[in-house]
């Protein structure tokens, strides 16, 4: 036994060392660095940098934003994938063309389509020229508020494959004599859902929320694209925030403002386990 | 006794053959060209029978003994034989290849044999080479005669090959050479064969293969680091010359030898131990034995002129300075990385305007209270320069120069020409004081004195997109005002709105930049790029934005600063020390507000002589061509003119700072504003899209200038 745990030990020391040497330790000191008047010199502020930054309204309006977009895209993402995903397991034919679709967005180059989104959404572009044809009034998406709508279409149109195809996979784990045995007693179509799928494919469930939590967060490379680094109010991220904070060498706010985003995003992440893990335990 | 005739006859035709070809004959002042003392004007030199020559023009310059000059001993002339000169491109475009005690003239492929005879050097026709040229050429000044076999690199379709032909033969040999050399720069005698100098290697060609002796450079190195490599025969080895350290080759390992004043064209030995070295300005014979490794060397990054650095290293030969690049790259990121490198500089060159507050705040900058041979001279500068220097109370920068600034590089200093003003009946209460005047004049004199424009030949305007480049100037002097009040800049007001509406209106065509450079007359009204530096007969025009706002000239500034980290601040302060008390002598602006003496161009001055120079040349060319009826006189006449314009231009703008223009200085003292870092960042690409928008008119004024407040108060909401 003791030789067992010493070949274990033997085996995850390398892992262990690379974890430690690039994520703990540079964790511990930036957060260090976050204490001090500046990344170069060494008198120690306490928080005031976290203050500071907190007291910034644009890295408040960024840090709104980019939760605002979590909030409605994640969800979004992952309903959409499901029902996607369920269909798709529905299906009497072969669905491996579908299936393998799906998946081109997700690996796609967001700037490669972004000037056609831009023409989609554009003033003349083919979503005003639909809305025109039915008679209601055209929208002007790219600008103010409403230039939420492409970037979330954009990050949903990207996501929603990948998401698909997690679930599809973690659904075809289901034995069919359970579907066949609901048919059988008559089970509503919701019901079949939420009391054989659901419950079945839960691990799976939460690692498709994660995703379309990071990458919404990462929603930032198109929003850059669409507007610069100063875009409309509506899609200025966190990210914004930090990537000009960053240009101008400014690293006491990139420091402090990473360490608010990462305790947010612990918590979100914290929050989110708990939830499934509670969700499991009143399945069992 | 006729045996011994015979032989004293012998010795006698062998010293005569010894002795430097007719060099006796060579008559001082024969021929009349200036002798050419400027490393910038030598494009290369060769050695023949032990002395330095080099050409220009036609003309062969021998170096004199004394000095550093050449001096003009022979005119380049065709002697019998030669083909048809219609045919052959340009007499002064061949080059010099000596083997021996034979001096040869390659010119396109044709070879001649060159021969002195008194001030002319004859070519003889030996050879048309008749080289596959439909489908290639011979890269003429690498290529070499040594022992009677032609080198000569050949670049075609198919690749890059050494031409080898022994002279007379019927046929020469092309040898394909190997990937790895790449670009050949340079071909030389080595034992039985040749050396060539590849991109990042010497490679040794013994008739059968190409072997690699040793590396000089990595491939990353090829474009920013210049080489030049020679080899010494009596002592079996190579030096060469890498940035500005020479080195030599120790079992193909290279050794550090000291450090060159500048980059080197070229290099010879003289003899055994006399290395000549052709640098790119400056010219000098190094002893071979007596080069040392100096102290230390200050690193200097950015610096355009390196007449400093001589200055500089006249002085101080035990810690001599080197330009170690030209990172102009105002990033600050890529800056702060550079500074604190292995291989950083000891000082920085940069715009003011480089985000260096952010340099400051790191505290990679150096303070410079503690050195008051440095802080004298801040004491001496126009108090717009003096506060520029400063960060919380301490001097950090030290200012180089200053010029106007515009939006996206445009200019943005405007003056009149007074003469045309009077022509045109104007008056001084005429001259404009807003831009909406200075537009409304325009419209006035384009409606009502075209016949008088026309008349006299004069151009309203001499840059072209005048509507943009008073739109984006009303926009940085707005800027100025809110920073000058402290208050976040406001552009969607009523007043600025009217400005680039009325601007936007106007139906002013202002033609395209006719400086008198670039060909075109002198104009009404004209852009200067620099504070003081306004042409003879113009007036400074300040134009306010609006009435009742200030006329700001707005301007930027070069400065230095002393790396923090560096290792040699003693000798940095040094440095700047020598840069301070030369920037009165040298500098093409004026920074110190108490000097008293005219300051003289010194680069003007050369650029004047040396244009009169190449006027003069090229007359006598035209001349030459006429008389022998070429085809080219037509094309020269044109470059003639070219010339011509150029000089007047060179001549009209004032290249000594006289005591009006510190007047004008000291009188525009309040307007002159010189920005410390760009607020806006008017170059990003998100601002070049929207200002794209506006010109194309995609974008109404209003909504153009509500975007850019939209965008300040964000930038000013992130704290900058």
């Amino acid at each position: 036994m003791r030789y067992k745990k010493r070949t274990v030990l033997m085996f995850i020391t390398p892992g262990l060392l690379g974890l430690l040497a690039f994520y703990a330790v540079p964790f511990v000191w930036g957060f260090y660095l976050s204490l001090m008047s500046d990344a170069a010199k060494s008198t120690f502020i306490g928080l005031e940098n976290y203050g500071k930054v907190m007291q910034n309204s644009i890295f408040v309006l960024g840090l709104q934003n980019s939760l605002l977009i979590t909030a409605i895209s994640a969800p979004i993402c992952w309903a959409v994938a499901y029902i996607l995903a369920v269909v798709l397991q529905r299906c009497s034919f072969n669905t491996n063309f579908v299936r393998s679709t799906l998946i081109v967005p997700y690996i796609m180059p967001s700037s490669a389509i972004l000037l056609y989104f831009l023409l989609l959404f554009d003033w003349g572009g083919m979503l005003n020229q639909i809305l025109s044809a039915f008679g209601i009034p055209r929208v002007l998406w790219l600008s103010g508020t409403m230039l939420r709508v492409p970037v979330i279409i954009l990050y949903l149109w990207k996501n929603i494959g990948f998401c698909t195809i997690v679930f599809s996979a973690a659904m075809q784990s289901i034995p069919k004599a359970l579907y066949e045995f609901a048919d059988l007693e008559g089970i509503s179509t919701i019901r079949r859902e939420t009391n054989i799928t659901l419950p079945l494919i839960a691990p799976s469930s939460f690692l498709v929320i994660v995703f379309a939590v990071i990458n919404s967060f990462k929603i930032f490379r198109e929003a850059y694209f669409i507007g610069g680094p100063y875009p409309d109010p509506s899609i200025y991220t966190f990210q914004n925030y930090m990537n000009n904070m960053f240009q101008k060498l400014n690293f006491s706010n990139v420091i402090a403002g990473a360490y608010i985003f990462a305790l947010i995003v612990i918590l979100i992440f914290a929050l989110l386990y708990l939830l499934q893990r509670r969700y499991q335990h009143a399945l069992s | 006794m006729k045996k011994s005739v015979l032989i004293l006859l012998c010795i006698l035709l062998a010293l005569a053959n010894c002795l430097p070809a007719a060099q006796a004959s060579f008559v001082d002042g024969a021929v009349k060209a200036d002798p050419l003392a400027d490393p910038e004007d030598i494009q290369s030199v060769f050695l023949y029978q032990g002395q330095l020559y080099t050409s220009q023009q036609g003309q062969v310059f021998r170096k004199k003994t004394d000095s550093m000059d050449f001096e003009a001993i022979a005119d380049l002339v065709y002697g019998e034989g030669a083909p048809d000169a219609n045919t052959l491109p340009s007499i002064h475009y061949g080059s010099f290849l000596p083997d021996g005690e034979t001096l040869y003239y390659l010119l396109g492929a044709h070879l001649f044999a060159a021969k002195f005879e008194n001030t002319k050097l004859v070519l003889s026709h030996l050879y048309n080479l008749e080289l596959d040229q439909d489908n290639g050429f011979v890269i003429s000044n690498l290529s070499r005669i040594i022992d009677g076999v032609l080198y000569a690199p050949f670049a075609s379709e198919k690749g890059e090959y050494i031409v080898i032909w022994k002279l007379g033969e019927k046929q020469a040999r092309y040898i394909a050479m190997p990937h790895e050399v790449g670009y050949a720069s340079q071909i030389g005698k080595y034992k039985d064969g040749i050396y060539l100098v590849g991109d990042t290697a010497v490679f040794y060609y013994n008739g059968k293969d190409f072997n690699p002796m040793f590396t000089y450079r990595s491939y990353d190195e090829v474009i920013s680091i210049n080489s030049c490599i020679v080899y010494q025969a009596a002592t079996d080895t190579f030096y060469l010359t890498t940035g500005s350290y020479l080195y030599r080759i120790d079992n193909g390992k290279m050794v550090q030898m000291g450090v060159l004043e500048s980059y080197v064209k070229q290099m010879l030995f003289l003899n055994e131990n006399d290395l000549f070295l052709l640098h790119t300005k400056a010219m000098n014979v190094l002893n071979i034995h007596n080069v040392k490794m100096p102290k230390g060397v200050l690193k200097i990054s950015g610096l355009q002129d390196e007449r400093l650095i001589r200055s500089y290293n006249r002085l101080n030969p035990e810690y001599p300075a080197i330009n170690v690049d030209s990172i102009q790259n105002p990033d600050p990121q890529m800056r702060a990385a550079a500074m604190k490198s292995a291989d950083k500089a000891d000082i920085y060159f940069s715009e003011i305007t480089d985000n260096l507050d952010s340099l400051l705040r790191l505290e990679y900058i150096a303070p410079l209270d503690a050195y008051p041979a440095l802080t004298a001279h801040i004491e001496r500068f126009y108090p717009y320069v003096k506060k520029t220097l400063f960060s919380d109370g301490k001097p950090y920068l030290l200012p180089y120069n200053i010029y106007s600034y515009g939006f996206e590089g445009q200019l943005s200093h405007y003056a009149y020409n007074t003469e045309y003003w009077k022509t045109l009946g104007l008056h001084d209460s005429d001259v404009p004081k807003t831009f909406t005047e200075f537009v409304r004049l325009l419209e006035k004199l384009t409606d009502e004195k075209q016949d008088v424009l026309d008349a006299e030949g004069i151009s309203l305007y001499s840059a072209g997109f005048l509507q943009d480049r008073l739109k984006m100037r009303a926009l940085n002097l707005t800027l100025v005002d809110a920073q000058r009040k402290g208050s976040i800049p406001q552009f969607n007001t009523p007043e600025l709105l009217s400005v680039f509406e009325q601007i936007q209106a106007s139906q002013v065509l202002a033609s395209l930049n006719t400086r008198p450079e670039e060909g075109g007359d002198e104009s009404l009204f004209i852009e200067t790029h620099d504070v003081i530096d306004i042409p003879i007969g113009y007036h400074v025009m300040p134009l306010s934005v609006y009435e009742g706002s200030t006329p700001y000239t707005l301007c930027t500034e070069t400065v230095f600063y002393i790396n923090a980290m560096s290792e040699h601040k003693e000798a940095a302060v040094l440095f700047a020390q020598t840069l301070l008390e030369n920037l009165s002598k040298r500098s093409k602006v004026l920074l110190y507000a108490d000097a008293k003496d005219t300051v003289q161009d010194e680069s003007k001055i050369k650029g004047i002589a040396r244009n009169e120079k190449r006027i003069a040349n090229l007359l006598s060319e035209i001349a030459a061509e006429k008389s022998a009826g070429g085809k080219r006189v037509s094309t020269l006449e044109q470059d003639l003119r070219q010339l011509e314009l150029l000089l007047e231009y060179k001549k009209n703008n004032t290249f000594i700072i006289s005591p009006e223009e510190l007047q004008l200085l000291n009188d525009t003292e309040n307007h002159i504003i010189i920005l410390q870092k760009e607020l806006f960042e008017w170059n990003n690409e998100q601002m070049q899209v929207l200002s794209e928008r506006m010109r194309s008119n995609n974008m109404k004024p209003k909504e153009f200038l509500s975007e850019l407040d939209r965008m300040v108060s964000m930038m000013e909401q992130e704290g900058n």
